[in-house]
């Protein structure tokens, strides 16, 4: 797992919820949101995560960053552990907050993330205040420089969320957050609220910072397509565990996972005519509560056999560097 | 082929404080019985307003239709009193709306409020449609039917809500069914579920579809014929053979190449937004994002212009070749 040059390195991650029974009942199941996971992000690369919704994506991608306690595992940024439960190691507040201003985050709801009462040029020089990244004087005009980076105007400093579409705001989403010159940025689904014009905008320009600033992406999202375009590499999730992870044109074009096989069948086709793949799953996401013993998909699988609904898969390689999580292999 | 559904200049304005907004600007388009319609365009682009007109399900307070006709069998929608509207709805006409969590009723149960439809159209039925209901669910891949009537519809998963919003559209028995972004916020799987639902019940009841849709791969796989809106305008109009080959609107071809599985090193964008709906509309509205414009194209106005292949397209460069229509 550890490789030297990876800026990010995750150890069987955990992230547990108690759920109480009833009222009375004082003792709690766990809903496993996060059920160990192994990951590893290389320096300015990008690693998607696909899935559906509900299966720990979003909870994962903020567990990594401790905006929520994580129940288990270790995150190591940059050769800092970040924690380490089962050592209960956790990095004290001070110099976590200091290694914030290296992580940031781009959530989904560009609406939503955006304090309505703030200027947008506030809205960035905040954090660029907080964590000191240029003298006070230079702030705003560090600002603007970062907003036009991201497409934005020189006005759009002085002007309120309200007045921005969807895009415009998202926009000025990733420039509060790149404003602080992280290393690690994650986005969850950054571009799910957008139409496919403006969501290519807000893409190529995502990329442009990549290259610029050397940004190192974990990228949350449901779209599949979207996802091979933007990583170089894609590890997608089910029910809280990675089922499969490579490459992401080897898990685009090759992949041995039934349950990617089956989201790359359900994709739409891209021209009329064209035969689309049969979908061979079946019923729909099982609840978190109750996730299937053995392996959690054997419920939605044509493959399952007797070992399946036993047995838990391990991650195992497909191809060089290509793992999955399947009894078939 | 018999028209079903014929709406001729339609336009549909909103007062607001802030000004007069044109959402829908002189559309004109039909619908044959049996045909699945799509309509594609970005958001602000007039094509949820289209749908809300036929169903006659804008607010009067605000919206105000000032030229158009929408004829559905015969009769003029716009000019029926609400009563007589009220007997089409949900029974000839259907819709499906993008937000079943919004459309259901949260403090009724799924059985109560599909009961509903019958109280409306036909009463005498109201007794004894148990059975019915049940395997017209069990029908729409809904597992455990009889359980799921006695739910309430927060207890059921994004695409089961749907289902019920799909099964609620067929109780009708409709000649015309509109769906408005049916899918967009559903998982990929069980979009594919609810498409395959769509086309069941299309099949079954012989029903036309207008399905609205940002997302062209919905469209490639579900309709015969696509709309492409921009600003409320109608720009291209084509039978699904031959658009995403070669599309002839500049719009129609920027929207085709933006789909994400176009990468090539580049996402393709399209420059700019969607102007809002009070910016006055001079010359081709698409002008100020066009790759392709040519200098008469921000003053002089473009018209529809008819293709021999059937098609209609909006726009002065590739026109002049065509035949002129109005």
């Amino acid at each position: 797992m550890s490789n030297k040059n990876s800026l990010i390195e995750i150890d069987h991650l955990k992230k547990y919820y108690s759920v109480s029974n009833g009222f009375f009942t004082s003792k709690g199941r766990a809903l496993k949101a996060v059920d160990d996971v192994s990951l590893a992000v290389e320096r300015k690369h990008s690693l998607g995560i696909v899935g559906e919704s509900g299966c720990g994506k979003s909870t994962m991608g903020k567990t990594i960053l401790r905006l929520i306690e994580p129940s288990g595992g270790r995150v190591v940024f940059d050769g800092e552990e970040l924690f380490n439960v089962e050592e209960n190691h956790f990095m004290d507040q001070k110099k976590l907050q200091a290694l914030r201003k290296r992580m940031a985050m781009v959530f989904q709801d560009p609406y939503s993330s955006l304090n309505p009462h703030m200027t947008i040029g506030d809205a960035v020089k905040a954090g660029v205040l907080r964590h000191k990244i240029v003298p006070k004087e230079e702030a705003p005009d560090y600002c603007i420089e970062m907003l036009c980076a991201c497409g934005l105007e020189k006005e759009a400093y002085a002007s309120y969320p309200n007045e921005f579409s969807g895009g415009q705001r998202q926009r000025a989403v990733i420039a509060r957050a790149l404003a602080l010159k992280p290393e690690f940025v994650v986005c969850d689904e950054p571009t799910a609220a957008l139409d496919v014009s403006i969501q290519s905008q807000v893409l190529n320009m995502m990329l442009d910072m990549q290259e610029q600033m050397n940004l190192t992406y974990l990228f949350i999202s449901h779209n599949l397509q979207v996802t091979r375009a933007f990583c170089d590499e894609i590890a997608v999730m089910y029910l809280g565990k990675i089922v499969e992870k490579g490459k992401a044109d080897e898990i685009y074009y090759h992949s041995v996972h039934p349950y990617t096989k089956a989201l790359l069948a359900s994709l739409p086709i891209s021209e009329p005519g064209q035969k689309k793949q049969e979908r061979k799953i079946i019923n729909s996401i099982p609840s978190m509560m109750d996730v299937p013993k053995g392996c959690r998909f054997h419920t939605r699988c044509p493959y399952a056999t007797q070992k399946c609904r036993t047995e838990e898969p391990k991650l195992k390689e497909a191809s060089p560097g290509h793992l999955a999580a399947c009894h078939q292999i | 082929m018999e028209k079903i559904l014929e709406v001729n200049h339609l336009s549909v304005e909103f007062k607001t404080t802030l000004g007069t907004a044109s959402a829908v600007r002189d559309l004109s388009f039909s619908v044959n019985r049996g045909e699945i319609v799509g309509i594609v365009g970005e958001s602000g682009s007039g094509k949820s307003v289209t749908s809300l007109a036929v169903m006659g399900l804008l607010d009067e307070r605000t919206a105000r239709i000032p030229e158009g006709e929408i004829i559905f069998e015969g009769k003029d929608l716009l000019k029926l009193s609400e009563k007589e509207l009220c007997k089409i709805r949900g029974s000839e006409i259907t819709m499906v709306f993008q937000e079943p969590a919004m459309a259901l009723n949260p403090v009724v149960k799924v059985e109560k409020q599909l009961v509903e439809i019958y109280k409306i159209h036909d009463p005498s039925k109201v007794k004894n449609c148990h059975a019915e209901l049940v395997s017209l669910l069990e029908k729409l891949r809904i597992p455990d039917a009889q359980q799921v009537l006695k739910k309430y519809p927060f207890e059921l998963s994004g695409g089961m809500k749907q289902r019920i919003m799909i099964a609620m559209a067929m109780l009708g028995k409709p000649q015309l069914l509109i769906a408005d972004e049916p899918t967009t916020a559903l998982d990929v799987t069980t979009q594919a579920e609810i498409l395959d639902l769509i086309k069941l019940m299309q099949k079954e009841t012989g029903c036309a579809v207008i399905l609205i849709t940002h997302d062209l791969g919905v469209i490639a796989e579900m309709a015969d014929k696509v709309l492409v809106m921009y600003r409320g305008q109608l720009v291209e109009e084509r039978k699904i053979e031959g658009f995403y080959q070669e599309a002839r609107h500049p719009y129609s071809k920027d929207l085709l190449g933006a789909r994400p599985e176009k990468f090539d090193g580049r996402f393709w964008s399209i420059p700019g937004t969607i102007p809002n709906a009070y910016t006055p509309l001079v010359g081709c509205g698409y002008c100020t994002r066009c790759r392709e414009a040519l200098p008469e194209c921000s003053s002089k106005t473009p018209h529809l212009t008819a293709f021999d292949d059937g098609s209609q397209v909006r726009c002065h460069r590739c026109c002049q070749k065509g035949v002129e229509n109005e």
